[in-house]
């Protein structure tokens, strides 16, 4: 083997080993968790048996999920819903019958509902409320 | 209980795999064939049951058992097929009789296990950072494989155009075996998720070592390993449970089987078969792996067809197909019946598509993310790919002459899909910049591994 390969084949070698000392070193004091799903998940188990097990509701919320870039945890909190609830279809729109309300700030003002047309069935304490549309 | 269940479930889909590699690839020594084909069987096992789980739940339900026994009947069918085969002991004769018994230097030895182990530890410690995986993980395919589980004979609502940001009309391999999975064991138990994806990680590793060292040499193939297993982002993405790291692995699992192939003493185009299946199951994984299955059907025809002749080609292409077909047909139906008007891709007209095409700043914009992206690729505290082209220049190619013709094809190949995925770039309706930076690194990362696999195919195989 000539000398220049067996620089290439120790350089190729340590600095795959370094690049993956790096990222163990990070991994290892655990600031990749970006949400704590299990608890998030949590805050949903009383809710969930308050709905029915499949079909379509909306969502509400005082964060509104838009694009990923302006507003990541409204998009995350919303997504994780689904991924929650799911086979229930949860839709972000206030045009279904039951809507579950998922706030950031626990309490929330009843105005804001009343002024959409929307009754509070049940509020879970943790920011999380299962709500209907007034029939008109 | 659940343990016994979990290990059952995973070990139907990988004895299937070995299995039907096996049928195609009768030869059994040396012991690296049978490491290569066990790498082989993972994918091969789980896109075999993947597809028969989606045929399944079309026919029945997810929710049927029965499914469990035809997986069992398949099993005993196929072992019952390697018996008989085992008796007659006919079949392909690939070169990989000429095993280097050369020893490798004890650098490469240590770097690898180094490698090996810290890559381990990183995938642990990033699966309990993240039990659920990233992103798209929860967003798209762990919730998908949750809908199929929990959804019984309501399981289509999971293509809902209502949800259709959750990218309905994503093939079905990943989120298939999950639930399957779940469906053996009877609950959705969280670490499934995390196996299959760190079977799938394993696997792509497993594949790049076992198989330059049978077309190359032991050394050769220790190294790729360390460079697979020393760029991070490959390791960080197997942890996250993406789609993409097991769609590297069937793009890999096709080339590492077209080279074998050509290596063959009887070109009877059994490998080809199961080289058809491998990018018909990249299909079924992400839709990127349509476009790979294109660029390969394309550049297998034209090389084929130029540098052999029609009759040969005509032959060597029904097997490819005959690995193909059944798999596209799924796809195919998949993608007319059961999500047939979902548009998940923003819809721009003819005109803007043609401005898009005549505008110069995006091709620039794209070239330069490419750029960029090749230079810093993987994560490492140096760019991996320079490094790679330093070493070439250190140690210089050598071909073999039975390998031309699948280099030729591999290379056109992902010259395809690199030229395919730029322009998708550019024409993209979405914010180019956006796009750019959240999934070219993950496209390109797809590619990854079998860019190495060739790479070191070309690059002079290490003596000593």
């Amino acid at each position: 083997m000539k000398k220049g390969e067996k620089v290439g084949i120790a350089l190729l070698v340590l600095f795959a080993l370094l690049s993956n000392f790096q990222l163990l070193y990070k991994a290892s004091k655990f600031d990749f968790q970006f949400i704590n799903i299990d608890e998030y998940e949590n805050r949903f188990e009383n809710l969930k048996k308050a709905l029915p097990s499949r079909g379509v509701v909306g969502y509400m919320t005082d964060r509104e999920p838009v694009e990923i870039s302006q507003d990541v945890i409204a998009l995350a909190a919303y997504y994780l819903i689904q991924y929650s609830l799911t086979p229930l279809i949860v839709v972000n729109s206030l045009e279904h019958n039951l809507i579950i309300g998922n706030f950031f700030e626990t309490e929330v003002n009843g105005k804001i509902l009343e002024d959409k047309g929307l009754i509070l069935v049940k509020d879970f304490d943790n920011g999380v409320m299962l709500i209907k549309r007034q029939n008109k | 209980m659940t343990a016994i269940s979990l290990l059952i479930s995973l070990l139907i889909p990988f004895l299937t795999g070995y299995l039907l590699v096996s049928l195609f690839w009768p030869e059994k020594e040396p012991l690296i064939l049978i490491l290569l084909k066990s790498f082989l069987a993972v994918g091969a096992g789980f896109g075999v049951c993947s597809s028969l789980f989606f045929v399944w739940s079309l026919v029945f339900n997810p929710s049927n058992k029965g499914f469990i026994l035809l997986e069992i009947t398949l099993l005993t069918s196929l072992t019952v097929v390697y018996l008989y085969q085992w008796r007659r002991r006919s079949g392909l004769k690939p070169a990989v009789k000429k095993v280097s018994k050369l020893r490798i230097s004890w650098v490469l030895t240590a770097g690898f296990w180094l490698c090996f182990f810290s890559a381990a530890g990183i995938f642990v410690l990033l699966t309990l950072n993240n039990p659920h995986g990233s992103w798209d993980t929860w967003a798209i395919w762990n919730m998908r494989a949750r809908f199929i589980f929990r959804g019984g004979g309501y399981w289509k609502e999971t293509f809902s155009p209502l949800i259709t940001w959750s990218h309905p009309d994503y093939p079905l391999l990943l989120p298939g075996v999950i639930s399957q999975t779940w469906r053996w064991i009877g609950a959705e138990v969280r670490i499934v998720p995390v196996l299959i994806a760190g079977l799938f990680t394993l696997a792509v590793g497993g594949l790049l070592v076992s198989s330059l060292s049978l077309l190359r040499s032991k050394a050769q193939g220790v190294l790729a390993g360390i460079v697979l297993l020393g760029t991070p982002f490959f390791v960080r993405h197997g942890a996250s449970q993406y789609a993409d790291v097991p769609l590297a692995f069937f793009i890999l699992a096709t080339f590492v089987l077209l080279f074998f192939q050509s290596r063959a003493v009887k070109k009877r185009g059994l490998l080809l078969v199961l080289a058809g299946l491998m990018a018909g199951f990249s299909a079924w994984t992400k839709n990127e792996g349509l476009l790979f299955l294109v660029s390969f059907v394309i550049a297998f025809w034209a090389v084929v067809l130029a540098g052999r002749g029609p009759k040969f080609f005509l032959k060597q292409f029904f097997s490819l197909m005959l690995g193909v077909l059944p798999i596209l047909i799924i796809i195919i139906y998949f993608r007319a019946k059961v999500v047939p008007s979902i548009e998940t891709v923003l819809p721009q007209d003819t005109q803007t598509v043609y401005e898009k095409l005549l505008d110069f700043s995006r091709y620039l914009q794209v070239l330069k993310a490419f750029g960029r992206q090749v230079l810093n690729f993987g994560d490492g505290i140096v760019g991996i790919v320079p490094l790679l082209g330093g070493y070439f220049f250190l140690s210089g190619a050598k071909i073999d002459v039975k390998d031309k013709i699948s280099l030729v094809i591999s290379l056109i190949t992902l010259g395809l899909i690199l030229s395919g995925l730029f322009i998708f770039y550019v024409i993209t309706p979405e914010d180019l910049h956006w796009l750019l930076s959240t999934s070219l690194d993950r496209l390109l990362l797809q590619l990854w591994p079998s860019a190495l696999f060739i790479y070191f195919m070309i690059v002079s195989p290490i003596k000593r």
